[in-house]
């Protein structure tokens, strides 16, 4: 090389680069997976870089390319991203311009539970109108949980301290794993037979990762729970994790504990709620009479029984003319009954023998009353009593 | 199977709560209020005793893995 030829421009390199690299079948179209990270959107592109645990790929993405994405891409997101390596000249800087992206592993469960989500809500599966009312006072709860539990010792440590009157029904269950979708179906159609009459039934599991709560977003089970014959109430992992079964159950809570107090009533609260009615019960028919002895008092203060008197005193007038006129009525007439008597009674001296007595007649009786008429009618030495007008004469006959 | 249902804590409380409206009213005979009286304070009494009782109750737990009947 002489000196005009020992060296090359940096374009040259960069060329030389591009030529080579892009030179390379497989570089035209492969599929790299990786997860991303420092993602960076603008309105023509998408900077980006795939990662594994050694290296980092840089990416760019157009924007036609990314008008056909699924998904918001975000970092941490495990990819499958296809398209070319390719070299940006001017920095010198090999990229993977990618025509598409698509969720692997664990973002494609999500996109795959986006689509089912979207499916059975378009069914109107997890429609509100759906929701029934939790009893407020269950008989007896069913809890299809883990056998031995944590949730399970929960639920029934909180059932029993709120509501100690109900009975509690367990039907043990696998609850992660790959069985665990079709044993929390077993469990359920078991809660569902009609002997176990039960009021509620809760769906219970602590919180884990997304894999791990995975079973309670089987498609099969979420359409049996739409169907259950008792309102259900769902309290698997935490606030933040949702499963399939939280929208299709009546009510969701976020923890076994929540689930006791959606299921029951407090006692507490009840023993308080009979106190109060029991007061306005007091309440109530203390008015009650209160109000009689009102009407009571309003009428003792009528007239009539502030002063009996007044109300009759007109009768009493009444009466009284009445007896005065009744009286001298009664007078009149015993007068006149008395002088009618004196007639009669002075009629009837004029009639009266011994009346004539007093003209100076007498009568003479013998000893058995008969009446002497004659001389011959008595007889010597015989006793007879004379009447005069003022006194008897006892004589012999001689 | 024409046996009759127990009242339920929950028919019992809803009588009660009648009852409270039922005499708050005061358009009844005082003979009337006076026996809802008595029946209310007669449930008050025995709500409250079916709640003190079960305190000492534990509620059943089965365990039912299995289908018992096919």
């Amino acid at each position: 090389m002489d000196k005009e030829a020992s060296f090359v421009t940096v374009s040259q390199v960069n060329g030389y680069l591009k030529t080579v690299i892009e030179g390379i079948a497989d570089f035209r179209h492969l599929t790299v997976k990786g997860e991303i990270s420092n993602f960076k959107r603008y309105s023509n592109a998408a900077y980006f870089d795939l990662k594994d645990d050694k290296s980092v790929l840089p990416c760019v993405m157009w924007s036609d390319s990314l008008f056909y994405l699924s998904f918001q891409p975000k970092d941490g997101d495990e990819v499958l991203a296809t398209g070319s390596v390719q070299v940006y000249q001017p920095k010198g800087r090999y990229q993977l311009y990618v025509n598409a992206l698509d969720l692997f592993g664990q973002g494609a469960e999500l996109l795959r539970l986006e689509d089912l989500k979207k499916k059975l809500t378009a069914e109107g599966l997890f429609e509100e109108g759906r929701k029934r009312p939790i009893a407020e006072f269950p008989s007896v709860i069913g809890l299809i949980v883990g056998d031995g539990s944590a949730a399970e010792a929960d639920l029934i440590k909180n059932i029993q301290r709120r509501w100690p009157l109900v009975d509690i029904v367990v039907f043990p269950s696998l609850v992660q794993g790959a069985v665990a979708p079709k044993d929390l179906l077993r469990a359920f159609n078991l809660s569902q037979m009609p002997e176990h009459k039960l009021s509620t039934l809760i769906f219970a599991r602590g919180g884990g990762s997304s894999e791990d709560l995975g079973a309670f977003n089987d498609e099969s089970l979420v359409r049996a729970v739409s169907k259950s014959r008792i309102p259900t109430i769902s309290a698997v992992g935490h606030e933040v994790d949702f499963t399939l079964l939280d929208f299709v159950v009546d009510k969701r809570v976020s923890t076994p504990t929540a689930a006791a107090e959606a299921a029951t009533p407090d006692q507490l609260d009840i023993k308080q709620r009979l106190d109060e009615l029991s007061v306005s019960l007091d309440g109530a028919i203390g008015g009650v009479v209160e109000q009689l002895l009102n009407e009571l008092g309003d009428l003792s203060s009528r007239p009539f029984f502030k002063g009996p008197e007044t109300m009759y005193a007109a009768a009493s007038e009444e009466v009284d003319g009445l007896r005065k006129r009744l009286d001298l009525a009664l007078g009149n007439v015993l007068e006149m009954k008395r002088a009618n008597l004196s007639m009669v009674n002075e009629h009837l001296d004029a009639l009266n023998p011994y009346g004539v007595l007093k003209r100076g007649y007498s009568i003479t009786k013998r000893k058995d009353g008969s009446i002497v008429k004659s001389v011959g009618d008595v007889s010597k030495d015989e006793v007879i009593e004379s009447r005069f007008a003022d006194g008897i004469i006892t004589s012999k006959v001689q | 199977m024409a046996e009759k249902k127990e009242k339920t804590f929950e028919d019992k409380l809803a009588r009660l709560h009648e009852i409270v409206e039922k005499v708050e009213s005061e358009t009844l005979p005082l003979e009337d209020s006076m026996k809802l009286y008595e029946e209310g304070k007669a449930l008050v009494v025995e709500l409250d005793k079916t709640l003190a009782d079960a305190k000492a109750k534990i509620g059943k737990y089965k365990v039912i893995s299995e289908l018992k009947s096919k």
